[in-house]
């Protein structure tokens, strides 16, 4: 496998305070792995995850998308860095509640995308007509695994995918996230402070203090089923 | 409270700036606006009282000074009086149409501008009025000429001043009319009154030069005349000479030609005498042949008739006596007289004794006698006497012996007495005629008639023949000297031939007739020589030739006479024709004489009459003490100091023509100031409570938090209204400031605008409080309308975002959004999301719409009136005015110019009209031929023609006074029908024929003008040479001067739209990030899914565009109702704004609308690279 996306020193402060939020990290993400990185609030992951994302940019350090720096990316490089490439998912599904579930996903699908295919892989045919808000948080979250799957991105980035959910949606969306990496050889990144999550990945990065104390490789990752939550 | 205040101030920073700037744009507004047309009448009157203008000013053309005298001093702080004279000013090619004003004083010396001492003491300074000076380069230092009278004085510009006249565009009391460049100045006023006494003098001397040139030319011509009449008199009397001795050689030619006449029937005569004598002769010599035939056709046969005849006659003769009276008869008839009548003979005897018993003897006594005179026949005649006979024998006898007698005398015939022996025998043949019808012998008839034929025959015959006789002929043919020995030897021949006696008789005869033609011819031709020389040819010829002569000669003579009388006649013609002309040319000169002398009597009463100038005007001018009534005062001085007196007009400060025209000019503004203001508080009011609310939706979580604490809806709200306390007082200050720039503004744009040399700005301090108050309740009013939200927050809903989360999308919306894209969709759905937001955000764009497009709309009717009024209706080029009436050969002499077309009179009429109990002033138009020229028009544009009789009324002034067509009205004492009514948004101008006009008093005419080369200079020049003419005007410079200022009150339009704009943008900008704040999570969202600021702020348009539409929608409806509302009400008593937009209008505001939306959209959108992705989609504590 090769790295989709690597950092080298990578660190991330706010303001002139001393706080860093991230420190001097490098890691790589291999392409079609699912990659889950742990810590506690405040640990970093969310900040090093927004990072990769190109949702936000570092103070100094490096990343590299295919080997391509992104870091010296202008705004316009990263919003199609984003765009073309990046899947976002987050704790509170951050969907258009105006939009309808087809009109969610379509939003930013390319031409290529078939909805009801997605939904269908999703698990929410029928849905194209509903709204947001009228859909469980399971279903939301679908929604939003959707939406990025329109895009056919490369990286799949979840920012604690499960962390609004039950358990028994939660499993769902880890099937699907699993189902995304396994089957379709998707690279998935989950951030998440449940280290439960942790042993479905083929590797875990444990953050702390905005620096990766440890790096995990699970070589017979356990799928979502075989955990017991 | 204050960290409320903080939390409020921290978060909405903008919102609060941005309702700072509405509310100190409204406050700007209001303030300025009032406070600024304030300074305009405040500098007007500070201006007016730096000049002293009058209180009371009365306008009359009597120009003594000494009616001030009539008023009581002690009344008045002040009184004075000043001419002024409509003239016209040149400073090198320039010509200027100005009103020249003198100030009156005591002191000579010094020139005072009313009340102020400026001791000008040149005589002839002239102060020139500044903005004229200005727009016609005329500056200190200058040298200009003024006409004063007939002549152009040097004046020294010594001073530019402001003049408050100069405010005013209408040149004389209250007359319509203006140019651009009509200026005012001041002069001293010695220079009028020395300068019109120098005039009247320089006239008089003028006048007497000429009264005596034109004596002396009356005297050159007279001699002149005299002269030439003497020669005419002279050549009169020569003419006399030459004709009386023409006529004397008429008289001459006429005698002449009478002599010749006489010739010329004496020759005539002498032609039919010799003629006659010819043919006498030629008869005679006929008649000898006749004889000689007769002669020769007698037989012997003849005797035996003969004594048959006397036997028969006379039967008592013896046989004897018949053969001797029968032998004597024969022998008579052949000739052989002289044998037988011999009277001594004895056979005689006894013929003779037989004669004497005859009867015949007493005839033969009696007229014998007279014929013959030989004693002979004297003794014969005695002794027949003596014996008594039968008268007819006796005159029988005698005849019978008269012939023997006469045939015995034939040797007597002579040249002389052939004729008077033929005319006796003639006589004898008579008196035998006599005789014979007395005798009864019928027979003897036969024997008479055989005589007859032998009467002349046989004493020539017998002379012929007879030797006897041949001498005598022979002596007779020498006495004629002529005669040639040839003639005599034929004679000789003749007698000495053997033959028989005819023959003989008619050679004789023959040689004789001959002899006596050539004798006769001779004697003629003798005759002729007293008329002739040449006298070859016969007698007839030369008397032809001398005929012919004398034809020649009386045709040369008459010729002669015929010319000389045509020359002479040619020549009295001449001289009668010269007399005529001479007389024709003598009375011309004697009328053109006598009209200049009429006409230099008629300019001497001119000249002790004149005054120096036309059209002045003699101001009086009164301050009246600060307690007197100026209006009651005026009236006072009409009834009784001046109450001979003719007033043309009179005001006081209060109504004066300079305050007419500010009032004129700013009326409008002010109107449409006092609308706008209150139009923006209500704009206001919207907005600050769209904000507020906006304010307090965005802080809901904080609400929540305080009433969590414990606060109540009250504590909070008060808070809000501290703080909009606050806002609005800050804002009042700006706009305070901001207001104080508009004072200046606007003062400053009147000003120089209507001349005011210098602003003053007033704030009126009931201004302040009135935006004080005014604004605080308007701010107040939307942050209590606004808080009543407060009450609809339930804390528990907005911390648990559930209330958030149940809102869902209206159907309504539902349907209109499904044919749109997602993203625009969501664009559309969260601006229409809050109802109330949008509802109000619509209002204040609506709310700008309509103020922009009222703003055009203004403009576009000003505009509109403007073309109405200078390129619809007028057609002519130029105008010139004069005070009094135009004749005709005036507008012929101004039609000759060679630059001018065509030209026309337009007179004017002001006066007054009353009906249905009002009475206001109007004007009238008097002209014949309006469609060329002027063109009147009814409200539906259609074209009217001035009738011949009655009147076409102004609309305006027909509602006014309740008049309708076809009523009767009275103006001036004279009856009008109204024919028709026209319309006009601008002047009000009322139209008759020049026919009916001359039944109205008038003073003040035209001349309208077209021309070819519209150099409205040398018509200048043209009419400045001429007395009378007030002052051209110039369609196109007037056009444009007006253009200018109707222009200029596009600023009103201008500072409203930029208002509005302002506000607009404000609005746009604060709605917009509001809707941004409450999206930017989801916006946040977008971006992190790849969307561009470019992608998001094209579909968040959707959020400009939207109002903009309804702008239009909703906001044309409402503007043209605004804008016909504002025009009403800026419209005046000779102005109406009319509603005039169209699409251009339309089209211009829905684009200034789109383009400040389009702005505020871009503005606001700068804020999406601002959201911070991460911050906004992370979870909220």
């Amino acid at each position: 496998m090769s790295n989709m996306i690597s950092c080298k020193n990578l660190t991330k402060t706010y303001g002139n305070t001393n706080f860093y939020a991230l420190n001097q990290v490098s890691m790589e993400i291999e392409e079609g792995e699912l990659l889950v990185i742990v810590g506690a609030s405040g640990s970093g992951k969310s900040t090093l995850l927004n990072l990769l994302g190109g949702i936000d940019k570092c103070t100094s350090g490096n990343i590299y998308f295919k080997n391509h720096d992104i870091t010296t990316y202008n705004e316009k490089q990263l919003t199609n860095y984003r765009k073309n490439n990046i899947g976002f998912i987050y704790q509170s599904f951050n969907l258009i509640k105006e939009l309808t579930v087809q009109e969610n996903i379509t939003l930013i699908a390319t031409k290529h995308s078939n909805v009801n295919n997605i939904l269908k892989k999703v698990g929410l045919e029928g849905k194209n007509n509903s709204y947001p808000q009228n859909l469980s948080g399971g279903e939301q979250q679908r929604v939003s695994i959707a939406r990025a799957l329109s895009k056919n991105f490369d990286i799949l980035f979840c920012d604690e995918p499960i962390g609004s959910l039950d358990t028994e949606m939660s499993k769902q969306i880890l099937l699907l996230l699993e189902e995304l990496c396994r089957k379709d050889h998707k690279t998935v990144v989950i951030v998440t402070h449940n280290k439960d999550i942790s042993k479905m990945a083929d590797r875990v990065y444990t953050m702390k203090n905005g620096k990766i104390i440890h790096e995990q490789i699970n070589k017979e990752p356990l799928s979502v089923k075989e955990i017991e939550w | 409270m204050i960290k409320q205040f903080k939390i409020i101030w921290k978060k909405f920073f903008k919102v609060l700036l941005s309702n700072i700037i509405i509310i100190s744009l409204g406050v700007a507004l209001l303030f300025g606006s009032m406070n600024g047309l304030a300074s305009v009448h405040l500098s007007l009157d500070k201006f007016l009282e730096e000049n002293h203008y009058p209180d009371i000013r009365i306008l009359t053309d009597e120009e003594d000074r000494s009616l001030l005298n009539r008023f009581n001093k002690k009344n008045y702080e002040e009184i004075d009086s000043r001419l002024s004279i409509s003239t016209i000013l040149k400073k090198e090619k320039q010509i200027i149409s100005v009103k020249a004003s003198t100030y009156g004083n005591q002191n000579e010396n010094d020139f005072y501008v009313w009340k102020e001492k400026n001791n000008y003491t040149k005589y002839y300074d002239i102060l020139v009025e500044k903005k004229f000076s200005e727009n016609n380069h005329i500056n200190l230092g200058d040298t200009v000429s003024l006409k004063i009278g007939d002549k152009y004085y040097k004046f020294y510009v010594s001073k530019i001043i402001s003049i408050p006249e100069a405010m005013v565009n209408i040149p004389i009391n209250g007359l319509w009319g203006s140019i651009n460049d009509y200026g005012n100045v001041y002069i001293h006023k010695n220079v009028l009154e020395t300068e019109t006494k120098k005039i009247k003098q320089n006239y008089y001397k003028e006048l007497n030069q000429k009264e005596e040139e034109l004596s002396k030319e009356e005297k050159s011509k007279l001699e002149e005349y005299n002269s030439q009449n003497e020669v005419l008199q002279k050549a009169l009397r020569e003419y006399n000479n030459q004709s009386s001795y023409y006529q004397n050689i008429i008289e001459e030619l006429n005698q002449k030609n009478n002599e010749l006449q006489t010739n010329k029937n004496q020759l005539l005569e002498l032609s039919q005498d010799y003629l006659d004598t010819m043919n006498k002769i030629d008869d005679f010599s006929s008649l000898i042949d006749t004889y000689i035939n007769s002669y020769n056709d007698l037989s012997d046969n003849a005797k035996n008739y003969i004594d048959k005849i006397i036997e028969d006659k006379y039967p008592d003769l013896s046989i004897e006596e018949v053969e001797f009276v029968s032998d004597i008869l024969f022998y008579m008839i052949k000739g052989k007289v002289d044998e037988v009548f011999d009277p001594n003979t004895e056979i005689n005897q006894q013929i003779t004794e037989k004669i004497l018993i005859m009867d015949t003897i007493k005839v033969l006594i009696d007229y014998q006698y007279d014929y013959y005179r030989s004693d002979e026949v004297k003794a014969v005649i005695e002794q027949l006497k003596k014996k008594e006979v039968v008268e007819d024998q006796l005159t029988y006898g005698m005849l019978i012996f008269n012939l023997s007698l006469l045939y015995s005398k034939l040797g007597e015939v002579t040249e002389d007495n052939i004729l008077t022996y033929y005319e006796i025998t003639n006589a004898i043949l008579e008196e035998i005629h006599k005789v014979e019808e007395k005798l009864p012998f019928d027979s003897f008839q036969e024997l008479y008639d055989t005589l007859e034929n032998l009467k002349e025959m046989s004493p020539f015959l017998y002379g012929m023949v007879k030797e006897k006789y041949k001498p005598i002929i022979e002596e007779i043919l020498k006495q004629n000297h002529k005669v040639k020995e040839e003639l005599l030897n034929q004679v000789e021949k003749i007698y000495q031939s053997n033959k028989d006696i005819s023959n003989k008789a008619e050679l004789i005869k023959n040689l004789l007739i001959d002899f006596i033609k050539k004798i006769f011819d001779d004697t003629i031709k003798d005759s002729l020589k007293d008329y002739t020389e040449d006298m070859s040819g016969t007698p007839i010829e030369i008397i032809d030739r001398l005929l012919s002569q004398i034809e020649d000669g009386t045709n040369q003579a008459n010729n002669a006479i015929n010319k000389i009388k045509k020359e002479l006649n040619t020549a009295y013609q001449t001289l009668v024709e010269k007399r005529m002309l001479l007389e024709d040319a003598h009375v011309l000169l004697m009328d053109s004489l006598s009209k200049a002398k009429a006409e230099l009597s008629s300019k001497r009463k001119e000249i002790n009459e004149y005054k120096g100038y036309e059209s002045k005007i003699n101001e009086l001018l009164f301050q009246v003490k600060d307690s007197v009534d100026k209006e009651n005062q005026l009236e006072s001085i009409k009834e009784k100091e001046l109450k001979d007196i003719k007033i043309l007009d009179s005001y006081t400060y209060e109504n004066s023509p300079v305050q007419a025209s500010v009032n004129y000019n700013v009326v409008g503004l002010e109107r449409v100031a006092n609308i706008t203001p209150t139009i923006i508080y209500i704009i206001i009011l919207i907005v600050l409570f769209l904000f507020i609310s906006l304010m307090i939706k965005q802080s809901k979580q904080e609400i929540a938090i305080f009433r969590l604490l414990g606060k109540t809806n009250n504590e909070i709200r008060l808070v809000y209204c501290i703080n909009n306390f606050i806002v609005s007082v800050i804002g009042i200050l700006l706009g305070f400031g901001l207001g104080s720039f508009l004072i200046r503004i606007i003062t400053n744009y009147y000003r120089n605008l209507l001349r005011i040399p210098k602003a003053v700005y007033s704030i009126d301090y009931r201004s302040i409080i009135l935006c004080f108050v005014a604004t605080i309740i308007i701010v107040e009013i939307a942050t209590l309308l606004a808080t009543l939200e407060l009450d609809k927050i339930t804390p528990i809903e907005v911390l648990t975002k559930e209330e958030y989360q149940k809102k869902q999308t209206a159907k309504f919306t539902n349907i209109i959004t499904k044919f749109l894209k997602p993203f625009p969709k969501f664009s559309f759905l969260v601006y229409t999301r809050n109802k109330r937001n949008f509802i109000l955000g619509i209002i204040c764009i609506t709310a700008t719409f309509s103020m922009i497009f009222t703003s055009l709309a203004y403009a576009a009717s000003k505009d509109k009136i403007f073309e109405e009024y200078f390129d619809e209706r007028i057609n002519y080029d130029a105008q010139i005015f004069k005070m009094g009436t135009i004749s005709d050969d005036e507008v012929e002499e101004i039609k000759n110019l060679n630059y001018v077309e065509d030209a026309k009179i337009l007179r004017f009429i002001n006066t007054t009209i009353t009906k249905n109990g009002k009475k206001i002033n109007i004007t009238i138009n008097a002209f014949d031929d309006n469609n060329d020229y002027i063109r009147i028009m009814d409200q539906k544009k259609n074209q009217l023609t001035i009738p011949k009789h009655g009147i076409i009324m102004e609309q305006h002034i027909a509602e006014e006074l309740g008049i309708k067509k076809d009523d009767v009205i009275t103006i001036q004492n004279k009856s009008f029908k109204v024919i028709d009514i026209c319309f006009q948004s601008l002047g009000r101008t009322n139209y008759i024929s020049l026919e009916d006009a001359k039944e109205l008093e008038s003073n003040i005419d035209s001349i309208i003008i077209k021309m070819n080369n519209k150099n409205q200079k040398q018509l200048v020049e043209k009419v400045s040479k001429d007395n009378n003419y007030l002052y051209t005007v110039d369609y196109d410079s007037l056009r444009k001067y007006n253009k200018k200022e109707f222009d200029s009150y596009n600023i009103i339009s201008i500072i409203i739209i930029i208002f509005a704009i302002a506000i607009g943008i404000i609005i746009v900008l604060n709605i917009n990030e509001y809707n941004l704040i409450e999206q930017k999570r989801t916006l946040a969202v977008f971006r992190s899914l790849g969307f561009h600021t470019s992608e998001i702020s094209r579909n968040l348009a959707i959020q400009s565009i939207i109002p903009w539409i309804l702008s239009l929608i909703l906001g044309l409806p409402i503007g043209i109702v605004l804008s016909k509302i504002v025009l009403k009400a800026a419209s005046s008593q000779r102005r109406e704004y009319i509603y005039a937009s169209g699409m251009k209008e339309i089209i211009l505001t829905f684009i200034i609308v789109g383009l400040y939306m389009g702005i505020g959209h871009l503005l606001s959108m700068r804020k999406l690279k601002q959201i911070n992705i991460t911050e906004e989609i992370k979870e909220r504590d």
